[in-house]
């Protein structure tokens, strides 16, 4: 948030460099509070407990005050009647006394103020004792002001209780703190003009509130710990239901973690009828379930992948046989029929695709039986790509696209298996042909310290949206009413995906609709290593710099 | 989760500060000031107390002077000083006792001198509780004040003046009124009236606590063996207040009535206390005592407890004509019989007193050189008895002093002086006793008369008026240290007669040996003059009707015996005549003599 323009100049600096310490302090609390905020998310226990404490604090301190406020109020109403009644005959019995005098300047009127304070002095029924009477003349500065027991009251009798009571006539109270015989004592001061013959002069009565205010304090005090040892109950007792709840919750989050872990045997166990029962025997049923279920996919797998192999295997004996006779009639095609001898290429034609999707079945039995291994070697990159372009030379004529290398000048050595990456890269280049709409095919190779990449960009129709992700699917095609012109048998890429796992590397592809697609090799230079980055972008430099983000781009990476 | 901690911390702070009994509270107005009040009398304002300031002039500041002590007890001494030179006041005595004097001469002044001579006789002491104690009888002496200016200060100061409080007795009069209190006698029969200064720079609302701090205090000395004061620590525990309601209220310390105290102690003190407001007649009379409950009268009786009250406005009158008792026309009764006489005793008299209680009449006669007596119920007669024991010597006029009601004729108590002795008497005829002084007594008394409460004498002896108390001793009588009274303007008292519970009519020669009658007070300052000259015959009898405290400021009745004719007090003496006397033929040779009243 920026400061408004209309401030002055120095306003907004000032207000720069304080939102610049409070977003500091901001991130140090931040950082402090992490491992709180981190508990707090974690924890439904801490939760619950934390929740329940503030709620019964705000709940209990509200009653509590409430109570203590009550009591306070009903002690310091009850002082403040008692006071108003005694002083109520106070005032009669003073104003008894100042009628024998007529004129302010009587000389035994001093006399009389002091025979005043001292009988209602002595004669105060206040059990508390400690009671201070004063009789003032506000309006008469040359008589003298009288109090028993004779004390300082300036603390007493504060200047807005004179006023009210001097000038404006009033009875009038007021709750004072003074420090009387070197102690710190509240007053109930009650102050009430007294008329007399000549004016009215002032009487008043200072009643100390020990009693009250101790009972006050032990009624805050008693509430105040009632009240905290309740929420400390309230907090122990919801720490503990919640415990109730919260273990069998975590045993089951730790079972189903485990479950998900693979170890399908891992129950829950079954204590009680009640609902956290149930729980797990639920759970331990959906466990028994999905075991079932998941054994018998597997052993359904298992018998799959084995008559494939084993349909591979027991197909390759008779294969030989007729590969044999159909090499014999290939090579007598020129004595037959010219129909018959066009039947003996078409077979032989026939018998290569036949034999080739049977070693890529092979080859794909091999790998999801795991008995695939890598013949790692330090092996230079470069002439692998260019053996791969060579080879394909005679397909790109065909099909009128152009391949370009773009490979450095030094060797770029990595320890790989140069048969796998050979595979790979023909299998991707002859797709690029393939698919390339007689564009050219550019092939690219790159290296640095922790991996090699391959990409291999074509221009033909591209990849739609999601497509990305089912390239590497088994007898995957883009569009399968398309004429196969190189006879691919469809597990091309899920090979290659397979063989690029087994490097320890990516296989991914990156394609647009009208745009081609790209497709990005990327090993790690010492076998074993863990790749981070790769050398080259997935999403080709001349579409990233044209078009960044279009959509309807896609990016997937197999690794 | 901000805001669920934010209101938790606000909470929590309320809950350990916001409730409990704050410390300190803004001023809570809870009502309006009480209203009203008891509007202050503020009536009568004191005189003015004169000043050194008012006056430059030497006679008019030393008047001043003489008249400044007069007033608040306390402030007397600054008063007075604040006349004086400072160095003259520094040696002024303290103490509150006022001289009162008397100036026999006017002050005199040379116009221009510095000095004034004053003439001066001391009259008596009054302390600060009101209490008049008249001086031992001294000359008037003449003194010296000097007048002059003080440096670095204004006005004339007095510069030179004897080191005594005092003022004079017209100040007395000026600045004080006299106010009775009631003291109940020993046996708490009656009450006995005790005269006070009551300055008049107390106001009106004051008087009570005034009057309350007397009764708390000590009687007057003259009358302490004859009186009970109040309990040993009996204090007022609070101002008397003004009088609202019709009510007065007063509160006394517990030692007012004590522990074990008779039933009636708490009456008696009303009744005390009620006579010693008097004219303050308040309907209620609430008594606290201690912290007991405050007891409440309404419109009690009291009036009763003082003897005096019995006094009727018109007395029976009686005189002697040829040796016998007869009323006198212009009085009440005139056409009855004598009281308790037989008509065949009423004859050969002298001298003679009648009394009469609520029940029972009394009767002393003087027959033939001796003292008779009789009683009977009101309304009968009855033989005179002689009474015994009484040495030979001139008789003089018996008098009843105390006839308390009842029917027992022995506590019926007269008195006679014989011989300058003075005897007391019963009405049984019984042995009279004689009466013992209790100090160091007089001479010959010659001339005697009892306070309407029977406590009281007053004595002429030698040509000089004293005052004393009579107390009772077991069965017999005695007098106290008579003290003297100086009434003003008479060189010799001849005779006295008690004409109201505090004052006294005195017969006695002026300085001009002329016969004057002067309404004295009992202490002797105030003096009216009834009958200015009356000629040079002695005075050889006065007797007089006290008159009734509660009918106020009427003049007494009063009669005398001069040159062998009696005569009443009117404005000028009028002689009484045969023809003023009921069932009596007038025979040339032979006049009215000794007038008396029934008491």
């Amino acid at each position: 948030m920026r400061a408004p323009a209309w401030l002055p100049r120095p306003a907004r600096r000032v207000l720069r460099v304080v939102r610049r310490y409070w977003r500091v302090l901001a991130r140090r609390f931040a950082i402090w509070s992490s491992p709180v905020r981190r508990a707090w998310r974690r924890s439904l226990q801490l939760r619950v407990v934390a929740l329940t404490l503030i709620a019964s604090s705000l709940l209990v301190g509200a009653f509590g005050w409430f109570i203590a406020d009550r009591s306070a109020k009903i002690l310091l109403s009850r002082a403040q009647d008692e006071v108003q009644i005694s002083m109520r005959n106070k005032v009669s019995y003073a104003e008894q006394q100042l009628t024998i005098h007529p004129q302010a300047r009587d000389p035994q009127l001093p006399r009389t103020f002091a025979l005043i304070v001292n009988q209602l002095a002595d004669g105060d029924p206040s059990d508390s004792g400690g009671s201070v009477v004063s009789i003032r003349a506000g309006l008469f500065p040359e008589l003298p002001s009288i109090t028993s027991p004779s004390i300082p009251t300036d603390e007493l009798i504060t200047p807005e209780l004179i006023r009210d009571v001097a000038e404006q006539d009033k009875v009038a109270r007021q709750i004072v703190t003074a420090d009387v015989n070197d102690r710190s004592t509240k007053y109930l001061v009650t102050g009430s003009p007294v008329p007399t013959s000549f004016g009215h002069v002032e009487l008043y009565y200072m009643v100390p509130l020990t009693t009250e205010n101790s009972a006050a304090n032990q009624i805050r005090t008693t509430v105040l710990a009632t009240g905290i040892a309740l929420v400390i109950m309230l907090g122990v007792i919801a720490g503990l239901v919640t415990r109730l709840v919260v273990t069998p919750v975590r045993v089951a989050a730790r079972t189903a973690q485990r479950l998900s872990a693979g170890l399908l045997d891992q129950r829950m166990k079954v204590d009680g009828e009640d609902d956290l029962a149930l729980l797990a025997a639920s759970f331990n049923q959906m466990a028994a379930n999905l075991q079932r279920q998941i054994v018998r996919l597997e052993e359904l797998s298992r018998l799959q992948r084995r008559f494939t192999s084993d349909v591979s295997h027991e197909l390759r004996t008779p294969l030989t046989t007729v590969r044999m006779a159909a090499d014999l009639i290939f090579a007598e095609r020129d004595e037959f029929d010219p129909a018959v001898a066009r039947s003996a290429e078409l077979l032989q034609a026939e018998l290569d695709r036949f034999e080739s999707l049977l070693t890529d079945l092979l080859e794909i039995s091999r790998f999801d039986a795991g008995f695939a291994a890598l013949d790692a070697e330090h092996t230079d990159l470069v002439p692998i790509v260019e053996r791969v372009a060579d080879r394909l030379a005679g397909l790109a004529d065909r099909v009128s696209v152009t391949i370009e290398l773009r490979v450095p000048d030094e060797p770029v050595i990595a320890e790989v298996d140069p048969r796998r990456v050979e595979r790979v890269l023909r299998n991707l280049v002859g797709n690029a042909v393939e698919h390339g709409e007689a564009k050219p095919v550019v092939v690219t190779l790159a290296a640095d310290d922790a991996a090699v990449a391959v990409t291999v960009r074509d221009h033909g129709i591209g990849l739609k949206p999601g497509e990305e992700r089912l390239v590497f699917n088994r007898f995957w095609r883009a569009d399968p009413s398309r004429a196969r012109q190189t006879g691919g048998t469809g597990l091309g890429l899920s090979i290659s995906a397979e063989d690029a796992r087994l490097h320890g590397g990516w296989l991914e592809a990156w394609g647009a609709p009208g745009e081609g697609a790209q497709f990005r090799l990327t090993l790690p230079v010492r076998s074993g290593d863990r790749l981070l980055a790769a050398p080259l972008p997935l999403i080709p430099r001349d579409r990233a710099a044209a078009l960044p983000a279009a959509p309807g781009e896609a990016a997937e990476v197999v690794s | 989760m901000k805001r669920l901690l934010c209101a938790t911390a606000v909470l929590a702070t309320l809950l350990a500060g916001g409730c409990g009994i704050p410390d300190q509270s803004s001023v809570t107005i809870v009502d309006n000031g009480p209203s009203g009040g008891v509007s202050g009398g503020g009536d009568d304002l004191p005189p003015v107390q004169p000043r050194r300031e008012d006056t430059d002039e030497p006679k008019t500041l030393v008047g001043n002077y003489l008249r400044a002590a007069a007033g608040d007890p306390e402030t007397a001494v600054a008063r007075a000083k604040a006349f004086l030179a400072p160095d003259l006041a520094a040696k002024f005595p303290s103490g509150n006792d006022i001289k009162v004097v008397r100036e026999t001469e006017d002050s005199l002044h040379t116009p221009g001198d510095t000095d004034v001579t004053i003439n001066i006789q001391v009259i008596g002491t009054l302390k600060a509780n009101g209490v008049f104690t008249p001086a031992d009888p001294a000359g008037s002496q003449p003194y010296t004040l000097r007048v002059g200016p003080v440096s670095g200060r204004d006005g004339q100061f007095i510069l030179e003046a004897p080191p005594i409080l005092m003022m004079t007795d017209r100040a007395l009069s000026e600045f004080y009124t006299p106010s009775t209190i009631y003291w109940w006698d020993t046996a708490n029969t009656s009450l006995v009236p005790d005269v006070r200064y009551m300055p008049l720079a107390v106001p009106t609302v004051q008087r009570p606590t005034t009057i309350l701090g007397w009764l708390t205090g000590a009687p007057a000395p003259w009358l302490a063996d004859a009186v009970n004061s109040l309990p040993q620590g009996t204090q007022l525990t609070s101002n008397v207040p003004a009088i609202s309601n019709d009510t007065l209220q007063i509160s006394l310390t517990a030692q007012a009535v004590p522990q074990g105290s008779d039933g009636g102690a708490l009456d008696r003190l009303r009744r005390q206390l009620q006579w010693s407001i008097r004219p303050l007649v308040p309907r209620t009379i609430e008594i606290k005592i201690g912290h007991d409950d405050a007891v409440r009268t309404h419109d009690g009786d009291y009036l009763d407890s003082n003897a005096s009250f019995r006094l009727v406005g018109a007395p029976e009158r009686f005189a002697l004509y040829g040796n016998a008792i007869r009323r006198m026309k212009d009085s009440p009764h005139a056409t009855d019989p004598v009281p308790v006489l037989k008509p065949a005793a009423n004859k050969n008299i002298t001298a003679a007193a009648l009394s009469a209680s609520a029940t029972r009449a009394y009767a002393a006669v003087v027959t033939g050189g001796k003292l008779r007596v009789a009683q009977a119920p009101l309304g009968e007669q009855a033989d005179l008895q002689a009474v015994g024991g009484l040495p030979g010597g001139t008789l003089g006029a018996p008098i009843w002093a105390q006839t308390p009601d009842g029917d027992d004729a022995s506590a019926a108590v007269g008195l006679i002086t014989i011989g300058g002795q003075i005897y007391s008497f019963d009405a049984t005829g019984g042995t009279a006793r004689r009466v013992e002084w209790q100090g160091g007594g007089l001479g010959a008394v010659t001339g005697l008369s009892v306070a309407p409460d029977g406590h009281r004498v007053a004595l002429v002896s030698n040509g000089r008026l004293y005052r004393a108390a009579l107390t009772t001793v077991g069965e017999g009588i005695t007098v106290g240290d008579p003290e003297q009274v100086l009434p003003p303007d008479l060189k010799t008292v001849a005779a006295v007669a008690w004409n109201s519970e505090s004052s006294l009519a005195v017969a006695g020669m002026r300085p001009n040996n002329r016969y004057a009658i002067y309404d004295v007070s009992l202490d002797g300052t105030i003096a009216v003059t009834r009958l200015s000259d009356i000629g040079a015959a002695p005075v050889k009898y006065l007797s007089a009707y006290p008159t009734n405290p509660v009918n106020g400021e009427r003049l007494a009745s009063e009669s005398y015996v001069a040159g062998g004719d009696a005569w009443d007090v009117f404005s000028e003496p009028d002689k009484i005549e045969p023809q003023h006397l009921a069932d009596v033929t007038a025979q040339p040779g032979i006049n009215p003599t000794a007038p008396f009243y029934l008491d």
